[in-house]
């Protein structure tokens, strides 16, 4: 998965210079390259050979069972990305499915209209209802959003029933015409492999979309919210994006079943089909191209074997789903990628290969110059208090444009909760920030991180899965023009576009000095010191005005240290202002101008470095100096 | 006579609302102790009705041993819970809450499937366990099940909020679920208190199901309804606070009692359902729920 959304990039590879190595690597890629390429042959394949089952089977009845499995393929694939790439717990698929099924079956029987216009309209309706029940994901989280996504399955059928008039209510809803396209009636093998053309469709569209600008989005949304709208992603707007896109594909599985079984019933998008669904999904593997085919699998040919409504299903299911969730945590495909993708890297310690930063630093587009205020920041009277516990009481000071200022202070002083007031996460109860010269109050997050704020944080927020460079690469996207379409085409916008992300981001690569080793490895193999120097290359790559670091130091070694503050001056030569949030005070002597004290919850004391210290910073400093380890 | 129907509606609403607090405890009591949302709770509320029919009407048990019995079953099917659903899933993946969920929701669907196989997915009747002569107050008349339901329901909710309240169970609690390793440290074993959790909060639902039974029709397709009806009520009054599942219960309950009374009762479900969303849109940790769990201050995402 981590190594799949590459292939985009790996026109790039070869201007590289290979390392031995990153030539071992090369070779990695070039298997991971080719299993992708096998994995393409083999969905081809699959398609081909599901195309034939015409010819295996005469009857309307067999071939409408071919026609279900296809529209279970189709919502499980469209409830893998919402739920496997996305992270969002939702569980309402059968709602999407049953809404645009009657939405057809009613547009025909009630209202008469020819299949042309009802189709498109009862995928239309299908998708509004389904935005409608996941629309609360945009508030509520966790669980409590699976429950009340998948209580919506449960609340379909009284309203079933209450609208009998239309909807046939219990005894279901039949006397569905044939579908006619163009005044001649569909035979049954055209409709199924008219269904199979949309699986194949939606299959190829939504991978691309995982593997474009958009994946990086998505997994951000799942795995690091916060960093997600420190660099600018807007979560709400992904978020719906999402929704519209894993609705569409279920809405078209709930129609084309209305059209193969000439039939509405509302037994067939109850629980146990979501269950089938969560459990496919679970089971191959979520945020797995293959995962929801792999894993529907055996439930389809369980189904096939029983029968569709016999108990044994749900049993099946239930403990498929228990057992596949315990025994395969990431699902049988992770497992399978692990075990012939991966190599055994154990995690590697930085061995930074020494490039002389100020070659690769032009890389980079220098800060613009065109500013209005002398001060990048100013912080006026901000206070921020946690029910009665007074965390900041009036914080006041000033960060001149182009400075490295460092923010000391003794733990619980309340330096994260500045940061994070600086960064907007926080609202301020009085007081107010000019970032640039701009009042930020009310500004989300993400809105400031546009303006050229760049954070990290202290636990750092990466996407495991994703290599180091495709983890800075995720510092660009935001910038990116939406482009869905492109992305689903995966076409020549987004291709450049991915060229571009690719380039920028193994510039900042080189600058932050990370051993070309990790460039392609997941992030989940490097040590904690690595992960933060990763989280500074997203943060920079971007080129933003200011960045606001916590903690980076903790977890570096000497040699890793020494490097991350070469980083910071080279970052201050290009015009980026740092605010670093610390304890290691001779790190933030050997690259600040200036140090800013807080101290329970207020600013006590500002001071150059280069001039003698006052009184309560050498006070803190002798306070902070038996607990400071021995340093050259 | 409206007035009358309303009143009558706020009764079965009452009765079925000690009911669901009933659930909606037991629930809350799991969460509380382990972070986990039993999907697999509806089960033994199911489990439970359909016992009171097995043991009370089929084979003509006395009403005390059916309740004992069930009342163990219910236990045991707590901990069958914790032990194959909930232990195994620890430590095996990023996120255990993420995996117990899908852990539950299976073992709870293939134990329903299971119990429609063996005894059959009809509907059971259970008559009545105290007389159907209604007993009237003012006008309205009132069946004695409910007055029985009303008070089982309240004296068991009270019980348990007693314990919690005198013992240290609801620091152990706490304790457990915000930093199991510390809490390892004070001594506390948190094996035993999450099992404990699992096996009174599967008492309790039999419980409930006992006696639910005789108003409900109980069928092995029932379990996820209630299971509803039980988190709806939790999700309401608020995450993981049993003041809050006392209150989010009677809301719950008033809503299915009195919506039959005045519209389709079809609409009870889908009502339910709105008024669930439109409060954690407003307050997504519930009515009287914290940002964290039993009013610690930290916040965490489940």
């Amino acid at each position: 998965m981590n190594l799949q959304s590459q292939e985009a990039s790996s026109a790039l590879d070869f201007d590289v210079p290979l390392s031995s190595a990153s030539g071992r690597l090369a070779g990695l890629r070039m298997s991971v390259a080719n299993s992708r390429r096998l994995g393409t042959i083999l969905a081809v394949c699959l398609l081909c050979a599901l195309a034939t089952a015409p010819l295996l089977t005469s009857s309307s009845f067999g071939l409408a069972r071919f026609v279900v499995v296809v529209a279970y393929l189709l919502a499980a694939i469209a409830l893998n990305l919402v739920m496997g790439y996305a992270g969002e717990f939702v569980l309402a698929h059968p709602v999407i499915m049953g809404v645009a099924a009657y939405a057809a079956g009613i547009l025909d029987t009630v209202f008469g209209w020819p299949a042309a216009f009802a189709l498109p309209s009862a995928v239309l309706v299908g998708t509004a209802a389904g935005l409608l029940v996941m629309l609360p994901g945009l508030r509520v989280r966790g669980w409590y959003y699976a429950l009340i996504t998948m209580f919506a399955v449960l609340v379909l059928p009284p309203i079933v029933v209450i609208g009998a008039a239309w909807t046939g209510g219990e005894d279901g809803l039949s006397g569905i015409r044939p579908l006619t396209l163009f005044g001649t009636a569909l035979p049954d093998w055209a409709l199924f492999e008219m269904a199979l053309g949309m699986l194949a469709l939606v299959w190829w569209s939504l991978d691309n979309f995982t593997r474009s600008g958009w994946g990086y989005r998505l997994r951000a949304l799942r795995d690091a919210r916060q960093a997600a709208e420190a660099t600018g992603i807007n979560l709400t707007e992904t978020r719906l994006v999402v929704y519209v896109l894993t609705a569409i594909p279920a809405a078209m599985a709930g129609v084309i079943l209305t059209y193969s079984s000439r039939f509405v019933g509302i037994d067939a998008f109850g629980i146990n089909l979501m269950l089938m669904l969560l459990t496919g999904v679970v089971l191959g593997g979520p945020g797995t191209r293959w995962g929801p085919v792999v894993g529907m699998a055996p439930l389809l040919a369980l189904s096939f074997w029983v029968g569709p409504f016999s108990p044994y299903n749900a049993v099946g299911l239930g403990v498929g789903l228990l057992v596949g969730a315990i025994v395969f945590p990431d699902g049988i495909m992770a497992a399978l990628q692990r075990r012939l993708l991966r190599p055994n890297v154990a995690p590697i310690e930085s061995r930074p290969d020494l490039l002389e930063l100020s070659e690769v630093a032009d890389g980079l587009r220098a800060a613009s110059d065109s500013a209005t205020s002398p001060h990048i920041l100013r912080v006026s009277g901000v206070s921020k208090q946690f029910g009665g516990h007074h965390v900041l009481k009036g914080v006041e000071f000033e960060m001149r444009r182009g400075a490295v200022v460092g923010l000391v202070g003794p733990n619980g002083s309340g330096k994260s909760t500045l940061l994070n007031v600086l960064s907007s996460f926080l609202r301020p109860d009085a007081g107010f920030v000019e970032i640039n010269g701009a009042d930020t109050r009310g500004l989300p997050v993400f809105k400031l991180a546009r303006t050229g704020v760049g954070r990290t944080f202290q636990v750092p927020q990466l996407v495991e899965e994703f290599s180091t460079i495709e983890n800075i690469e995720l510092g660009l996207v935001a910038a990116e023009p939406r482009a869905i379409l492109s992305a689903l085409a995966s076409g020549k916008g987004e291709r450049r576009r991915a060229r571009r992300r690719h380039k920028q981001a193994l510039s900042t690569f080189r600058l932050i000095g990370l051993p070309e080793s990790v460039r392609n490895l997941p992030v989940e193999t490097l040590s904690l010191g690595l992960k933060r120097v990763v989280e500074v290359g997203r943060a920079i790559v971007g080129n933003p005005h200011l960045i606001l670091l916590d903690e980076p130091c903790a977890g570096l070694n000497d040699e890793e240290r020494h490097r991350l503050g070469k980083l910071l001056k080279t970052l201050q030569g290009m015009g980026i202002s740092v605010l670093v949030v610390e304890h290691n005070m001779s790190f933030l002597l050997s690259i600040c101008e200036e140090l800013v004290l807080l101290e329970s919850g207020k600013v006590t004391c500002t001071a150059r470095v280069d001039e003698p210290m006052p009184e309560p910073l050498v006070a803190y400093l002798n306070l902070r100096a038996p607990n400071e380890e021995a340093r050259p | 006579m409206t007035f009358t129907a309303l009143m009558l509606g706020v009764v079965t609403g009452l009765a079925f609302a000690s009911m669901f607090v009933l659930i909606s405890t037991s629930l809350t009591l799991v969460v509380a102790a382990s972070g986990v949302f039993n999907f697999a709770q509806g089960t033994l509320v199911m489990a439970g009705a359909v016992l009171a029919y097995l043991l009370g009407v089929n084979l003509g048990w006395p009403i005390l041993a059916v309740v004992a019995a069930l009342v163990g079953i219910g236990v045991l099917g707590g901990l069958i819970t914790y032990f194959v659903a909930v232990w195994p899933a620890m430590g095996r993946s990023r996120s255990f809450a993420h995996t117990a969920i899908l852990t539950t929701i299976g073992l709870g669907t293939a134990a329903n499937a299971l119990v429609a196989l063996v005894f059959g997915g009809e509907a059971w009747v259970v008559p009545s366990y105290v007389t159907d002569t209604p007993v009237h107050a003012g006008s309205v008349p009132i069946r004695p099940i409910y007055i029985v339901m009303i008070v089982a329901g309240a004296g068991l909710t009270i019980l348990v909020d007693r314990i919690i309240r005198r013992t240290a169970l609801g620091n152990i609690f706490r304790a457990t679920l915000e930093d199991p390793e510390g809490a390892l440290l004070m001594g506390i074993d948190t094996r035993k208190v999450v099992t404990l959790s699992f096996a009174v909060a599967g008492g309790l639902s039999a419980l409930a199901g006992f006696l639910m039974a005789p108003v409900i029709n109980a069928s092995a397709y029932s379990a996820q309804e209630l299971g509803f009806l039980g988190f709806a009520g939790m999700a309401i009054g608020g995450f993981g606070s049993f003041p809050g599942a006392l209150a989010g219960g009677v809301i719950v309950g008033l809503f299915y009692g009195i919506v039959p009374v005045f519209l389709d009762p079809h609409l009870a479900v889908p009502i339910l359902w709105a008024v669930v969303i439109a409060v954690l849109m407003l307050r997504p940790m519930g009515l009287l729920g914290t940002a964290g769990l039993f009013g610690s201050a930290r916040s965490r995402e489940i």
